[in-house]
């Protein structure tokens, strides 16, 4: 009653969206592109209102954010750093620059951290980098690795005047 | 001479409550990511770890306050060793859960696969006759008529 190239048709559409239902379902839940953020918020917790212009030993009160999307839960260990112009950052190499703080956070998969950060600079600077980088713990190795994540203000620090 | 050893004494007792305190800080730290990399591992092994990571944080977090305030650090560190304590007893049932979870998975997936090659197979050779045992049910009350040379002639050829 029906032409076999029309059953030939139904039952490949039939075949192909029932080894899509199937893909769809054994791949559900699966992370395609993991990734770790890391955002330097003002002291608002917004993007922007920077510090510029600081003292010497002034609290510099920041916000940095760190989100999760890596699949599983991560262990990240954020540096913050003073560097300056001629200091060398990027994705493989971590700034050779002293710690000035260090901020520890454990996020589960889709949760993010908005952590407070108080930093002072003891002393007078110009063009002063300050330099958070992202960490994290590696459970194998037992140790800290660098995660290629970093983010940066620029700052004048001067010295407080006497009056 | 007596009261000199007695505040040797004291000195060395406050000495030793601080260096308890701050070994006991370090040691909280340890414990914590001890347990993180066990959480790791339960994890790769099919553990919902969610709740359990925001308690580990939450102990991390009581543990660097217990650093910033040393006077009231005894009583966060015992707090953020208990939450650590709590996750890391918990970790044998995470697991058991997470693999009894990947099972009935697994089998949803078989099932699902299965379904719908059974309805596949229905389809193929079940389809057609309830194809058109559908369409004749839909006009089995259709009055057929023979018309004339035209349409128009007959008027309506079939009426519902």
């Amino acid at each position: 009653m029906i032409d076999d190239e029309v059953k030939a048709v139904v039952l490949a559409i039939i075949i192909v969206a029932g080894v899509f239902a199937v893909a769809q379902l054994a791949t559900s839940g699966r992370v395609v592109e993991p990734f770790s953020a890391l955002g330097l918020l003002g002291p608002e917790k917004k993007i922007g209102d920077y510090p510029k212009e600081v003292l010497a030993n002034q609290t510099i009160n920041l916000y940095l954010f760190v989100d999760n999307h890596e699949g599983r839960v991560m262990y990240y260990v954020i540096y913050a750093k003073l560097g300056n112009k001629s200091t060398v950052i990027n994705e493989n190499v971590s700034a050779s620059a002293p710690i000035l703080d260090t901020y520890e956070v454990i996020l589960p998969h889709g949760e993010n951290a908005t952590i407070p950060v108080s930093i002072k600079i003891p002393k007078p600077y110009t063009n002063a980098r300050l330099i958070f980088e992202m960490w994290v713990y590696d459970p194998e190795n037992r140790s800290v690795s660098y995660y290629g994540r970093w983010v940066q203000l620029w700052l004048n620090v001067t010295s407080p005047q006497i009056p | 001479m007596r009261r000199l050893l007695s505040y040797l004494l004291l000195l060395a007792l406050i000495s030793a409550l601080i260096e308890s305190s701050i070994c006991h800080g370090a040691s909280i730290e340890d414990s914590i990511k001890n347990v993180y990399s066990r959480l790791a591992e339960a994890e790769k092994a099919g553990a919902d770890v969610h709740d359990a990571a925001l308690k580990l944080e939450k102990a991390l977090e009581l543990a660097r306050q217990a650093r910033e305030n040393p006077e009231n650090g005894s009583l966060l560190l015992a707090e953020a060793e208990k939450l650590v304590n709590e996750v890391n007893s918990s970790i044998p049932l995470l697991i058991e859960t997470g693999q009894k979870r990947i099972f009935w998975r697994n089998v949803e997936i078989a099932s699902a696969a299965s379904l719908i090659a059974v309805s596949v197979f229905f389809t193929y050779y079940y389809g057609p006759r309830i194809f058109w045992g559908t369409w004749l049910r839909i006009r089995s009350r259709w009055i057929v008529e023979v018309s004339g040379r035209s349409g128009r002639e007959a008027g309506k050829r079939d009426r519902r």
